[in-house]
């Protein structure tokens, strides 16, 4: 009982943890049509370019993260322009330069702030820890794990009920079909591009006072996301929440049942496999948004 | 009878004299002017090796700036292994072949450190140098130099083997823990190499040591939980839940300065166990910054502790408060990363130079001094894998006996604001040299600290 009260608990949570890190992964699979191998740049973004701000410029918190904000806003849209939309049909350019950038971001800021530099950014929501029935979980995870859930569903209703995003769900179905009917693919692409920004930014700060914050960070984020992605269906985001959670009980599962944490990645690994022996395209239909 | 006048011969053994003292000096002479070059084989992205590189090149231009070491400046090279084993056998393998490196130090993963040993070696015939490892902890880096002398007798390590942690351990058990009041205790070991003998045991040819959970209940503890965790991207949130059900008394956590003990602390703060003390064995735990990096989530923490603010020897202050001035950590291996080059410097002087490797050798083996945290000195008593390893332990008792004056190791734990509390020393042969600054009544409970807050 206990077992299964702690796979419940902690299952659900880092299930909604991993939702929040793989979704603007999914999303750009999806519309994009692309595998982001830049993706985990976002990470260590986040936390460092409000570090800097604070640190080197004297903002506040919330300014710092208006301005990092800004930042990636800005870097998005210059990723898009200068790298994903001259070479959208050379992959071995376009994988190439978007790892690449994640390799600078990551190095810019091991050499600016390297790991003992003791950057730590006070994005607590929550203080303490929280008791559900005899599983006790930092609050802040309960609190990311109910904004992973509300912001999810922000974005469902977006894609479902507004303009735009029915748009982007036409251009995740089509490009040509799309160009026929007269959406601005262009325009989508951009806002596609800084759209995913969001749950990662989210992700990425309600981890932060929590978890491992260095400028390597976003490699391991990155093969979450990865894994739930493929788990889901590439580009697929009802894939994408239901392997969330998938993979958030597997990993509950080997810690609570197995008893060993050092098997959680293998495990994530052999969910993998077997999903896509059964079902190659994922857990649901592939290169369609939702 | 020849009768006849030399007299000619005298110009001629002036101007021969004079073009002798024209020519360019021979090799040993320009030897004698060429800088000495020290290399460094370690990730420059890692948060343990980088602060060695640094303090070392701090040491190297204090030389220099001093008129280096007999006239010959250090020339002092980083290349980066990326903490990996090819990129770090190829780095060292450059330093040797391209830039003439004297000296060598490697990072201290074991796993690194034994695959730069076994390449180079079969160099040092072509290319005479010293290996040292700095800080790592793989028995046979050593013992394999008391095995085959001629191949190793190169190879030092400034830090010291597995078995060489015992007597530490031992005391901690049967002072510290007991002076706590802890009984049951969880262990996490970081699962890398060098913990294997801890958690095994150490069942060698030429040594058999009893594994620390053993060790332990020789002590009157009990162990209730044991894990092994990956060093880095631990969740240690499920771990921490079944630490605390098992109901330990304390988590002793067998880390070093390649776990994310950061992430671990901000777990422990706001998890099932967060009332029980942690005990970190070696890593960022060790500084000022850890509490920074943990954002005050390290409240409570135990730790060694290697930026004090009290003179252990005369070589102490001034050390750490040059590291501060420059913003280099001071852990464990950066004292002796400082100390390694002034070592260096002292061996060169005491062998006249570095044309004769073996004779450098035969004064790294003699030769003795004073340095932050103790002495520095390597072991000489053909005892593996001890032979060649920093002094610290007898090695004819290392589970109970630590050479006076070896290794000073202050325990500390992290109190509100970040203030350090000095708690106890770390063997019975140093009690009395800590006294002064350390009492293990400042110690607090994790929960005792936080409503203080």
């Amino acid at each position: 009982m206990w077992a299964l009260e702690n796979i419940i608990i902690y299952g659900l949570c880092m299930g909604a943890i991993y939702l929040l890190i793989a979704m603007g992964f999914s999303i750009i699979c999806g519309v994009l049509r692309i595998f982001h191998l830049g993706y985990a740049y976002i990470f260590p973004l986040t936390i460092y370019v409000t570090w800097a701000f604070m640190q080197e410029v004297g903002f506040s918190f919330g300014w710092a993260l208006a301005a990092m904000v800004i930042v990636q806003f800005a870097l998005g849209a210059a990723i898009y322009r200068g790298l994903i939309r001259p070479y959208f049909e050379k992959e071995e350019i376009l994988f190439t330069g978007l790892l690449l950038i994640a390799l600078i971001v990551e190095k810019i800021s091991n050499y600016f702030y390297p790991p003992q530099a003791g950057v730590y950014i006070p994005s607590t929501i929550m203080e303490g820890t929280t008791q559900i029935g005899h599983v006790y979980m930092p609050a802040q995870f309960v609190a990311g794990g109910i904004i992973a859930l509300v912001l999810t569903g922000l974005f469902i209703l977006f894609f479902l009920k507004t303009r735009i995003g029915m748009g982007i769900r036409a251009l995740s179905q089509g490009i040509y079909e799309s160009k026929i009917v007269g959406i601005n693919i262009e325009g989508l692409y951009y806002f596609t591009m800084l759209l995913v920004l969001v749950p990662v930014i989210i992700g990425t700060l309600i981890i932060a006072p929590v978890w491992a914050v260095d400028p390597q960070m976003g490699w391991l984020y990155m093969n979450t996301a990865i894994l739930v992605s493929v788990i889901g269906g590439l580009g697929n985001l009802r894939g994408t929440i239901i392997a969330s959670f998938l993979v958030g009980f597997v990993h509950a599962a080997m810690c609570f049942v197995i008893g060993e944490p050092r098997l959680m990645g293998a495990a994530g690994m052999a969910l993998a496999v077997v999903i896509l022996v059964v079902k190659p395209t994922g857990l649901t239909r592939s290169e369609t948004l939702w | 009878m020849c009768t006849k006048s030399r007299s000619w011969l005298f110009p001629i053994m002036i101007m021969a004299l004079a073009f002798a003292f024209c020519l360019p000096a021979g090799p040993a002479a320009a030897a004698d002017k060429e800088p000495i070059v020290i290399g460094y084989v370690g990730n420059v992205d890692s948060p343990g090796t980088r602060p060695s590189m640094d303090i070392q090149k701090m040491a190297a231009e204090e030389i220099n700036n001093n008129g280096g070491i007999m006239g010959r400046q250090i020339k002092y090279i980083i290349a980066n292994g990326k903490g990996d084993t090819t990129a770090s056998v190829d780095a060292a393998r450059r330093l040797l072949m391209e830039n003439g490196a004297d000296f060598i130090f490697v990072e201290g993963r074991s796993e690194i450190c034994l695959a730069v040993q076994e390449s180079t070696a079969p160099l040092y015939k072509d290319y005479p140098h010293i290996l040292i490892f700095n800080g790592p902890m793989d028995s046979e880096l050593t013992a394999r130099v008391l095995h085959d002398y001629d191949k190793y007798k190169h190879c030092f390590r400034d830090w010291d083997p597995e078995a060489g942690h015992y007597a530490q351990m031992n005391y901690f058990f049967g002072n510290l823990y007991k002076k706590m009041g802890w009984k049951k205790i969880a262990i996490l070991w970081e699962d890398l190499a060098w913990t294997t003998d801890w958690r095994e045991g150490c069942k060698t040819s030429y040594m058999t040591l009893p594994t620390w959970e053993e060790l332990a209940r020789q002590n009157g503890l009990e162990v209730v939980y044991t894990k092994a965790v990956k060093p880095r991207g631990t969740m240690y949130l499920p771990i921490l839940q079944q630490i605390a059900r098992a109901d330990a008394d304390m988590i002793l956590y067998i880390s070093s300065w390649f776990t994310d003990t950061e992430s671990f602390a901000k777990q422990w703060a706001n998890s099932a166990a967060s009332d029980l003390p942690i005990n970190l064995y070696g890593g960022v735990a060790q500084t000022h910054d850890y509490w920074d990096m943990t954002g005050g989530k390290a409240l409570g923490a135990v730790s060694s502790f290697f930026e004090f603010d009290f003179e252990l020897t005369e070589k102490s202050q001034p050390l750490i408060k040059k590291a501060k001035k420059k913003g280099i950590p001071l852990q464990i291996n950066g004292h002796l990363a400082y100390a390694d080059i002034y070592f260096i410097k002292e061996v060169i002087e005491n062998a006249g130079g570095t044309q004769n490797m073996d004779k450098v050798i035969r004064m790294m083996e003699t030769t003795e001094m004073t340095y932050s945290l103790g002495t520095m000195a390597y072991e000489t008593k053909p005892v593996a894998p001890f032979f060649h390893c920093k002094v610290r332990v007898d090695p004819d008792d290392p589970v109970n006996s630590t050479y006076d004056g070896s290794f000073f190791q202050p325990m500390a734990q992290f109190q509100n604001d970040g203030k350090i509390a000095y708690i106890g020393a770390s063997c019975k042969e140093h009690e009395d040299d800590l006294a002064p600054y350390v009492d293990v009544d400042n110690y607090k409970t994790p929960a005792e600290l936080r409503e203080m807050k």
